[in-house]
């Protein structure tokens, strides 16, 4: 890893700097000019004018915009992210506590997700315009076009409420003793402990949520690497080692998926955003507690501070995603750090 | 099929032993129109067993905040009604009766109230509650002056503990439904409270409860879920069949809660759901949809201070473009006796059983519109109408399509709730039309005319109409502070006759009361009370 890569590193991280602030500015502004009096929401009806002028008080509301942006960005760099309306905590402890989850699900449905599409991409690629390419455009097509929501409610009502296979909402069993917070990765946590009944619940819990999340991401992928692995097998040094005889296997798996995932970098940073939007939608059918449902919430009850806090962590999110695919391709391929 | 809110052995022998109970101890004020006086009806402690169920609720909220002193509404009752002890308790016909307070007298004058309490209960810190736990409390309501015990602000005057279990508190002026209001007169500990400092101890009781009722606090994860555990001590009694745990976990989405019950997974559910989300549930075998009167009414306010529907012929057109039996039988699939009569629903006390409704006419409605100060095409220049998005939309979109037969535009809009109650604010965000449904906290006339028609209350959503004058609100104001049960009825029938004269809104529907819950739950009476049908120890696990 030479100079020319630490200094490519380097600028990729400082152009993620200003993006962030940029984003934290307008996502503030949007909230702050949406209609809607949170304060009343959050008082009620028969709330007094004096109450509501406390809390206005107290959350700086009674503020010019510029001078809210200020005290809230102060606070921010500082841990404070205000207080949820809704649960009344400082919202950056609230998405510390349901980040881990949020993440685990994600990252999850994202290998589920490789796992599956990179053999079906691989076999759809060699195997071109038989069934196996036209089958995995069905599933291709399928996986771009349900949305991610109604997916989850039909896998909700036929492997939950008719076969009974699955829990229907939740991380992890109630009846389960949570193990001991290290990470808030429930399933490393739980191997670090030895909780195994808590691990089983903690998968047993993901399985719908992750599969619903996955397929989307994953019929994206299988479409790039298809495409990608056509390509290659064209190029010359494909021709080469079929002309020494190289086993076909060797050839896909080898020489031609790796090639192909190369570009497949730039879509996983996106599909890494994609992912977080969609567990917006899963979280919220599934009641999983994790940061999206927490934000989906927000949303619902104008519950100005944490819809800040969470737009502003998804940015992050697609940030360093696309920051780590540029990263990643950059070390692949010298020519882009120039 | 919807089942009316059952009564089985159980609750006849608990009423049997309440109303000897009743004939026992008596009471002093008495009934009147508004509910005061109630019936002590306090049930002697049974140490039968200890509970061993558990509850799963499923709510789209949880609250934020387990402060009595929180403004909010059903969420924070929920936890109030259960970590704490109220002074007195609302019956399933909608009276005060006896809880910590034994029995409580009014001075003639109306300014006194002297409450006698239990002596044998205890806090869940171990102390007694004694009259200077409910002194402190009502001092800390009335200083902070919000949630449920906002009404004391201003109001009160002094209170005292005359012995261990008398409390005297004197109110600047008299006020008819008082009593009704201690429903939420929810008792501190005051030694616990004190030893947390400053400013009442907002910070502690925030996060922590203080309180002597049947449920203790367990675990709290904000914005996910609450577990409540009961607490041994507590002076109702237990049976073995009452609930040891209660988990309140939120479930946002309407379908998910919907499959939460199917699955048997909850027990109980919060009642927002689709109409046809309640068909479904209540189709299912395991699952009752237990329903019952409310002092709650669908409502499309006409904003009396923006032109055009500050005319009155243009509010009657459009009280008389609503298809009263559309709304009620087909959207709502509930019968036409739940079609409202005037501001107060029928079943409250007070209604005034000579409002003569109005019906759906087009003919008249275009004869109002062809007297109206106003031509057609400033008319539809101006209208505007909205909806929180949800159930209403239906009936707004009916009144729309209806007043376009008449050449009448309105264009209707859903929005959110909180830009909902953003907009009644003021007389100028405030369209002129809003449907949306308003009710009485706690089930009586004057807190539902003061809200939505007293001008001191002007800018929440129950005032969307911006109606008030001064012959209303001196028969409001009168019929809060009369002493005589009579003269507080005929100002309050006044009232509602003020108000369905000048047409302020079209009352539509008073709504039934909906509620999910397992087949085999047992003890559950709506009480007409903000949620406090969820006071847990009454409900039991029937075997």
């Amino acid at each position: 890893m030479g100079r020319n890569y630490i200094s490519f590193v380097i600028s990729r991280i400082a152009q993620a700097i200003p993006v962030i602030f940029g984003l934290s500015v307008i996502v503030f502004t949007i909230s702050r000019v949406v209609p809607g009096d949170p304060v009343r929401l959050m008082l009620g009806p028969f709330a007094g004018d004096e109450a509501v002028a406390r809390v206005e008080r107290e959350m700086a509301l009674d503020q010019p915009l510029h001078i809210q942006f200020i005290i809230w960005f102060n606070g921010f760099i500082r841990g404070d992210w205000g207080t949820s309306l809704r649960t009344n905590n400082n919202v950056f402890d609230d998405v510390i506590l349901r980040l881990p989850a949020t993440l685990e699900l994600i990252l999850i449905a994202l290998i589920l997700a490789l796992l599956i599409a990179i053999p079906i991409g691989v076999i759809a690629g060699t195997n071109r315009n038989t069934w196996k390419d036209h089958g995995s455009r069905v599933v291709a097509l399928a996986g771009v076009s349900i949305p991610r929501f109604w997916l989850a409610m039909v896998l909700q009502v036929i492997f939950v409420v008719w076969l009974g296979l699955f829990p229907l909402t939740g991380r992890i069993g109630r009846d389960i003793t949570q193990p001991p917070r290290l990470t808030g990765f429930l399933i490393v946590d739980s191997i670090a402990t030895g909780h195994w009944d808590a691990l089983f619940s903690v998968v047993h819990h993901l399985v719908l949520p992750v599969a619903a999340l996955s397929l989307g991401t994953l019929a994206v992928l299988n479409r790039l690497i298809r495409s990608e692995m056509i390509e290659q097998h064209s190029q010359d040094y494909i021709l080469a080692a079929r002309v020494y005889g190289l086993p076909k296997n060797l050839i896909s798996y080898k020489y031609m998926l790796k090639n192909s995932l190369s570009s497949s970098m730039t879509i996983l940073g996106l599909s890494f955003g994609g992912l977080i939007i969609g567990a917006l939608y899963v979280e919220l059918i599934y009641a999983y507690p994790g940061v999206a449902r927490y934000g989906v919430a927000a949303i619902i009850n104008q519950d100005f501070n944490a819809m800040v806090g969470i737009v502003i962590v998804a940015g992050i999110g697609y940030t360093v995603g696309n920051l780590f695919a540029d990263l990643v391709y950059g070390y692949l391929d010298p020519r882009v750090r120039t | 099929m919807l089942s009316d809110t059952s009564v089985n052995r159980r609750t006849i022998l608990k009423y049997a032993g309440a109303g000897s109970v009743t004939l026992l101890a008596g009471c002093i004020g008495g009934d009147d129109d508004e509910g005061n006086g109630g019936t002590p009806t306090s049930t002697p402690p049974d140490q039968e067993g200890q509970p061993t169920e558990e509850m799963i609720y499923v709510s789209n909220a949880l609250t934020p905040n387990i402060d009595p002193a929180f403004p909010a509404g059903i969420p924070t009752t929920i936890t109030d009604i259960n970590f704490y002890d109220p002074l007195v308790f609302p019956n399933p016909d909608w009276e005060r009766e006896a809880l910590v307070a034994e029995e409580w007298e009014t001075s003639e004058d109306g300014l006194t109230l002297t409450f006698s309490i239990r002596d044998d209960v205890e806090f869940h810190s171990g102390n007694q509650l004694t009259a200077d736990d409910v002194v402190f409390s009502m001092e800390r309501m009335a200083e902070l002056g919000e949630g449920s015990q906002g009404f004391l602000r201003g109001l009160f005057e002094s209170a005292e503990a005359l012995d261990d279990t008398t409390v005297e508190l004197n109110i600047e002026q008299p006020f008819a439904s008082l009593v009704a209001q201690f429903d939420r007169m929810y008792i501190l500990d005051s030694e616990v409270v004190q030893a947390e400092g400053g400013n009442w101890a907002r910070d502690f009781l925030e996060q922590n409860e203080a309180g002597s009722g049947p449920y203790t606090l367990d675990e709290w994860v904000s914005g996910d879920f609450l577990s409540f555990e009961f607490f041994p001590d507590h002076w109702e009694g237990w049976q073995e069949d009452n609930f040891a745990t209660f988990r309140w976990e939120e479930i946002p989405e309407m379908s998910t809660r919907m499959q939460a019950m199917q699955t048997e997974e909850a027990d109980m559910s919060s009642t927002t759901f689709s109409i046809e989300l309640f068909q479904q549930m209540d189709a299912m075998d395991h699952v009752d949809v237990k329903t019952a009167r409310t002092p709650n009414l669908d409502i499309v306010h006409f904003n009396c201070q923006r032109m055009p529907t500050d005319d009155i012929n243009v509010r009657k057109m459009m009280v008389h473009a609503i298809d009263y039996e559309t709304v009620i039988t087909q959207f709502y699939h509930e019968p036409m006796g739940n079609r409202a009569r005037g501001l107060i629903p029928p079943s409250m006390p007070s209604h005034n059983d000579e409002i003569e409704p109005y019906e759906f006419d087009l003919d008249l409605a275009k004869d109002y519109l062809d007297n109206s100060v106003y031509s057609l095409e400033e008319i539809n220049d101006a209208l505007d109408g909205l909806y929180p998005t949800g159930n209403p939309r239906r009936t707004m979109l009916l009144l729309s399509d209806n007043l376009a037969e008449i050449d009448v535009e309105l264009p209707v809009r859903d929005i959110s709730w909180t830009s909902t109650t953003e907009a009644a604010s003021s007389v100028e965000t405030t369209p002129h039309a809003t449907n949306l449904r308003i009710g009485s906290r706690i089930g009586l006339a004057d807190d539902l005319l003061f809200e939505a028609h007293h001008p001191s209350r002007d800018g929440s959503y129950v005032s969307m109409s911006h109606f008030f004058n001064d012959e209303l609100t001196n028969h409001i104001e009168q019929g809060r502070h009369a002493l005589d049960p009579e003269t507080r009825l005929e100002h309050y029938h006044e009232a509602q006759m003020i108000i369905h004269e000048a047409a302020p809104a079209a009352h539509v529907r008073v709504p039934l009361h909906r509620q999910p819950l397992r087949a085999d739950v047992g003890g559950y009476e709506y009480r007409g009370s903000m949620a406090m049908h969820h006071r847990l120890n009454r409900l039991y696990r029937e075997r």
